[in-house]
């Protein structure tokens, strides 16, 4: 009896099977931003591999959540071994994985790179019909509306701010770091300097454009190396009397989403 | 002579302070611009002129010890051999806990490779067999770099090793100064003062000795004296190489040949090379700063070539 009914259920299962091939059971994402969005729109169960970036603290808002899935080098025997029927990565990378996972007839879904909270909004979209959770999607991105709404300063400008990553390089024009500056009242000093998006600053260019507010992530050289090396620079705690130090952990501000509002919050904290 | 070259290393380092992105950072006419120059400027100037000047006295004493004209602490592996060890102590953290364990390793990596060295050419290790070893020392100890920062668990760390093959001091600030400087001071003085043995050395050990000299005791107080000065500035900018062997090859000629007169001169003109490298660095317009160390070796190496040259047509005539 328990037989039939376990081939009935099995019979089931097969016919089910039209169906499940819409809604992808067990899927993958390559790249430590798309993890980011997939660990909170998937279903339960439905995220088997991540990269193994996001299971850094350091690097990773969601590390805990990221912690029990398989995490997953660019190699393609590692994502075969997972079996997946979605594996979501970044466009324009990955070229050669690209071709050996439809070669193994895995479906692929490339999204593209955001650097603005919109285009993160227009992903999560993307990403969350591609996973059959649009409810999920509309809930995040109405959660992260409201929550640039909150966190939008609206008051009279509160002057310059600039941000500092390791080995002198700074976030200009255009870049998130960019955006999450002018919706906290700042104007960016690397982008009045000309910088792109990504660009370098020596810390004297910093000292001398006397900024109101300068953002870095405090734990950077927690593990020491040099390029981190200036989180504790003489002439940075120098500026202290003047200048506002704000630390922001780069997990919140590597990636555009809905961790983005962590850095705002920080910014709206070491406002004068 | 040493009248000039004091007047050349005062106005480098002056102009060393004054150069830089904010150039007249005193017209900002407030703290921060007193800030960047005495947090950041004052520093790298100061740093600039110490380094420069223990690697210039470090080639010179290495040079007229060994009775060796290539000898040089980059050249001969003792430089590597001190950032190795540095990088153990600022990778691990152990720096970052206790501040003086970066110039203390590398003070111990530089005095044991000088030791090794000496060990070598005691048991009679000819001009081109000691700078093979160096070639030995110097590739043995980029990998062990290597090795060290690969384990680091900070993400930048691996791209550090050009940084401390080829070194630089950028944004050093005013605690590099103060862990580094003593022991540079302390080893230049322990061994300015051996010139008369030097010249002594240059007729052979035997007749050295005769002389009085007491070759064991002065090969300890150069051992300790050449570990202090690369050590301690090796630890806090990386590898700098050739200063060492350009200095006391430009003013060899004019002191006569005797190797202890090429001490001070020596030690001038290395503290005159880093500096106007590192102003030129800052004003060369490169997409970003090139390393110290890079503009020292575009320059040093040609004289390597030369002194090799030199030495191979001196064995020939023998």
């Amino acid at each position: 009896m328990a037989l039939i009914r376990s081939f009935a259920s099995f019979v089931l299962l097969l016919m089910a099977l039209p169906a499940a091939a819409q809604t992808p059971q067990r899927v993958v994402t390559l790249n430590l931003c798309l993890d980011q969005l997939a660990l909170r729109l998937a279903a339960p169960g439905q995220l088997v591999g991540v990269s193994y970036l996001s299971q850094d603290p350091r690097l990773s808002a969601l590390a805990d959540q990221a912690a029990p899935l398989a995490p997953v080098r660019d190699s393609f025997e590692s994502i075969l071994t997972l079996r997946p029927d979605l594996v979501i990565l970044g466009q324009g990378s990955h070229a050669s994985l690209k071709r050996l996972l439809r070669g193994a007839e895995v479906r692929v879904l490339e999204l593209p790179w955001a650097t603005s909270i919109g285009e993160a909004e227009s992903v999560i979209e993307q990403m969350a019909t591609a996973l059959g959770r649009e409810d999920v999607g509309r809930r995040l991105i109405a959660g992260m509306q409201r929550e640039r709404r909150r966190l939008t300063w609206t008051g009279a400008p509160l002057g310059t701010a600039v941000y500092l990553e390791a080995n002198r390089g700074t976030s200009g024009k255009d870049s998130l770091m960019d955006e999450l500056l002018r919706l906290s009242g700042y104007r960016n000093l690397a982008a009045e300097l000309g910088i792109g998006s990504f660009g370098r600053l020596s810390l004297e260019t910093v000292l001398a454009g006397q900024p109101d507010l300068v953002v870095f992530d405090g734990t950077a050289n927690d593990n020491p190396a040099r390029a981190t090396e200036f989180v504790g620079h003489h002439a940075l705690l120098a500026l202290a009397g003047k200048t506002k130090l704000a630390s922001v952990p780069t997990r919140f501000s590597i990636c555009a989403g809905p961790d983005n509002f962590e850095v705002m919050r920080r910014l709206a904290e070491a406002r004068p | 002579m040493n009248r000039w070259l004091l007047l050349l290393v005062a106005a480098l380092f002056l102009l060393s302070l004054a150069v830089g992105p904010a150039w007249w950072p005193w017209r900002l006419g407030n703290e921060v611009g007193w800030a960047i120059v005495w947090e950041l400027r004052l520093p790298r100037a100061t740093l600039g002129l110490l380094i420069g000047g223990v690697l210039g006295l470090s080639g010179a004493v290495l040079q007229g010890w060994l009775r060796n004209p290539l000898a040089e602490p980059g050249v001969i592996g003792v430089s590597a051999c001190a950032g190795f060890a540095a990088v153990c102590a600022f990778y691990s953290g152990l720096a970052a806990a206790f501040a003086l364990a970066l110039p203390l390793a590398g003070i111990a990596g530089a005095a044991i490779a000088v030791a090794l060295l000496m060990g070598a050419v005691r048991s009679g290790t000819g001009t081109v067999s000691l700078l093979l070893m160096g070639v030995a020392i110097n590739a043995i100890a980029a990998a062990l770099i290597s090795l060290v920062l690969a384990l680091s668990p900070n993400p930048f760390a691996y791209q550090e090793i050009s940084l401390w093959l080829a070194g630089s001091i950028v944004d050093r600030d005013l605690r590099h100064l103060a862990i580094a400087a003593p022991f540079m001071v302390v080893g230049a003085v322990i061994v300015l003062g051996v010139g008369r043995w030097l010249d002594a050395l240059s007729l052979g050990e035997d007749t050295a000795r005769s002389l009085g000299a007491d070759t064991k005791s002065l090969g300890l107080r150069l051992t300790l004296g050449v570990g202090l000065m690369v050590g301690a500035a090796t630890s806090v900018a990386g590898v700098i190489g050739f200063v060492g062997l350009i200095a006391p090859h430009l003013i060899r000629a004019r002191v006569g040949f005797r190797p202890g007169a090429t001490l001070v001169p020596s030690m001038l003109v290395g503290a005159a090379l880093v500096l106007g490298a590192d102003i030129a660095v800052r004003l060369l317009p490169t997409a970003s700063e090139l390393q110290l160390g890079v503009f020292t070796s575009l320059v040093g190496a040609p004289f390597l070539v030369r002194a090799v040259r030199k030495a191979h047509a001196a064995w020939l005539a023998t």
